[in-house]
């Protein structure tokens, strides 16, 4: 186990250096600083030159990329290219807890949703139960998010509006607090996380409800669940204890690895949403040309996916000893 | 496809036609399985309809793609318009109907590249072994290991916004599932007798991987091309929405109808409806039509 997480874990570096170069020469082609600069009429050629050489951007690449990642690895975000030059930093800092309260709430509901779902229909397969949870788990992988997001806002802020009559809508369609709103207030904060929470859940749920069945399947046709029933136990226990706790393996580790597809459907949701979080700041960073957020979304965002999923291969190693080869 | 006698017949060594492994009376099982699918059956004549509209669009299409009737923006569905009219003034089922040709021809072609690519990278991969092994398919899980559409956004973004600029920055993700599919694969037929027998006799490598493998990987190699159709019909869809697609100024797609219109979702509704059902009634038929694909090729496993 050590020996395969060693292995794991000695190219992790090189791979993580190999992204950050390419989000480098990326973000470069994207929205070079000083390409933009160039565009700048009112701004004289010597101090145009002056503010270049101050910051290196004429230096050659492989300068400026090592420049880049030092700042970045002791933290140093740069600042700003459309904010009046202020820190990246507390951009990103906010826009990540955004982000971790957006996914927190869909993911632990997506959880219960899509475990529950997929035992039950795995239990009772071949049953409406079973067939209704295979067409919704279609419908869920075959609904952009962006366009459910819509619907919902539709819903929610007309047809649903239009039928209760005037007054404000069930529930907010964009940002994070209702205008005005000073400060926290838990209940304003919940209320503008439902629908965005719900876009980001049904692809989840989906997803997951899917492999909870596939697994529970194979599980409990294994000799184990034979035995468990044949010394008596109860069904109920069977399922949970046996099945279930069984079935989990696998389907943690598959859930750790689409977080891919977590972030896709972050991305897409907040900005329908208009939700502060790190897919909307990477968006608006790459519209804005603002090249130092883009380099420093992109890279957090990449790496903290790669990590993920590093995680969820060693976790996979841990709960199943028989998975150590590779 | 597991019990047919391939190590009993002789190598194909000679003749140009491929050789007779992956032949009709396996197919006819498959097709007679599939045609009990209901679902799939259904979705396949649903997908069949979408697609002959699509490409049909010139003759039942009421009005032009960009065709205008400026004194008439933003109208409600009606006998002139039957989905509704946009903020210029243009039939909104006449484009989805001409979208449609471009979504699913990227559907198409990205399902299509990215096959071709993951095929020979899965095959080489798994023939070979060894360092090309580590090499590619180190490639793959990193890139497995990437936000997907973060790295399609920011490819569209530096590539440009034209239909085969979308295609091959899709192609470009979604190869390695292809890819490690046809690897699992080659590395259990490499050491069947048939290519083991092959190989005694002398057949190059090449030959033997065209002859002798690929022919036996048909039936993964369709069933993970047709799930990615509906996979690139989302993303281009997505991509399209945030502005980074196929560019509304070049054609209609499904996915650029939706984003150039959503500042419309309270007043025109038809304008959001209508191309996001025309994605999800797609991709759902697409996605079922695999769901079949895949049992009737191996109705032994129950499939996720």
């Amino acid at each position: 186990m050590i020996r395969y997480a060693a292995r794991r874990l000695a190219v992790t570096a090189p791979i993580l250096l190999l992204i950050s170069l390419a989000t480098f020469w990326a973000a470069g082609e994207i929205a070079s600083p000083a390409a933009q600069l160039t565009v700048n009429p009112r701004i004289s050629a010597d101090a145009r030159q002056a503010y270049i050489d101050s910051l290196g951007l004429e230096d050659p690449f492989g300068t400026r990329y090592l420049t880049w990642l030092g700042n970045f690895v002791t933290g140093d975000l740069g600042t700003s290219l459309v904010r009046n030059g202020q820190d990246v930093w507390p951009f990103v800092e906010s826009a990540m807890a955004n982000t971790l309260v957006l996914v927190a709430v869909a993911v632990a509901f997506s959880v219960a949703a899509g475990l529950t779902i997929g035992t039950l229909s795995a239990i009772r397969r071949g049953t409406l139960i079973d067939h209704g949870a295979t067409a919704v788990s279609f419908l869920g992988i075959s609904i952009p998010p962006f366009w459910l997001g819509l619907m919902l806002q539709l819903f929610f802020g007309l047809y649903l509006a239009n039928l209760l009559g005037v007054g404000p809508p069930l529930l907010p369609t964009a940002g994070l607090y209702s205008p005005g709103q000073q400060g926290f207030d838990l209940i304003d904060r919940a209320r503008h996380l439902a629908l965005p929470a719900m876009t980001l859940s049904l692809q989840l749920v989906a997803v997951y409800s899917r492999y909870m069945r596939a697994s529970m399947l194979d599980v409990m046709g294994s000799d184990f669940i034979r035995t468990a029933r044949a010394k008596g136990l109860r069904e109920p226990a069977v399922v949970v204890r046996h099945g279930v706790r069984n079935a989990l393996i696998p389907v943690t580790t598959q859930a750790a690895v689409d977080v891919g597809l977590l972030v896709g459907g972050l991305i897409v949701t907040e900005r329908v949403f208009q939700y502060p979080g790190m897919g909307l700041l990477f968006l608006d960073a790459l519209n804005a040309g603002d090249y130092p957020v883009l380099l420093a979304t992109v890279m957090i965002v990449s790496a903290a996916v790669f990590l993920m999923n590093l995680a969820a291969d060693l976790l996979y190693a841990v709960l199943d000893p028989r998975i150590r080869r590779v | 496809m597991s019990e047919r006698p391939e190590g009993a017949r002789p190598p194909a060594l000679s003749g140009s036609e491929l050789p007779d492994y992956a032949q009709a009376p396996e197919w006819l099982t498959v097709l007679r399985r599939f045609r009990r699918h209901r679902a799939a059956m259904a979705s396949a004549v649903v997908l069949l309809i979408v697609v002959a509209c699509a490409a049909g669009a010139g003759v039942i299409a009421p009005h032009g793609a960009t065709e205008q009737h400026l004194d008439r923006i933003l109208e409600p569905p009606s006998r002139d318009f039957l989905l509704g009219s946009d903020t210029l003034g243009r039939d909104n089922l006449s484009r989805i109907l001409y979208g449609g040709r471009i979504s699913l021809l990227v559907g198409g072609a990205v399902a299509l590249m990215s096959g071709v690519i993951g095929t020979s990278v899965g095959l080489v991969a798994g023939y070979y072994g060894r360092w090309v092994d580590a090499v590619l398919m180190r490639l793959a899980d990193t890139m497995l290991a990437l936000p997907g559409l973060m790295v399609v956004i920011i490819a569209a973004r530096i590539l440009g916004d034209g239909v085969w600029d979308v295609v091959i920055v899709l192609a470009g993700i979604t190869w390695m599932i292809p890819a490690r599919i046809v690897r699992g694969k080659v590395l259990a037929l490499k050491e069947r007798e048939f290519v083991e027998a092959a190989r005694a006799l002398g057949v190059p490598n090449r030959r033997i991987i065209v002859r002798h493998l690929l022919p036996n990987l048909a039936g993964e190699v369709m069933v993970s091309v047709s799930l990615t159709v509906a996979a690139a019909i989302l993303a281009e869809s997505t991509l399209s929405f945030l502005g980074l697609g196929v560019s509304a100024t070049r054609t209609a797609t499904w996915g650029n109808m939706l984003g150039g219109n959503e500042g419309f979702v309270i007043i025109a509704p038809w304008l959001v409806w209508a191309p996001g059902l025309a994605i999800v009634v797609t991709a759902l038929c697409v996605n079922f039509v695999g769901d079949g694909l895949r049992d009737s090729l191996d109705p032994t496993q129950d499939h996720r």
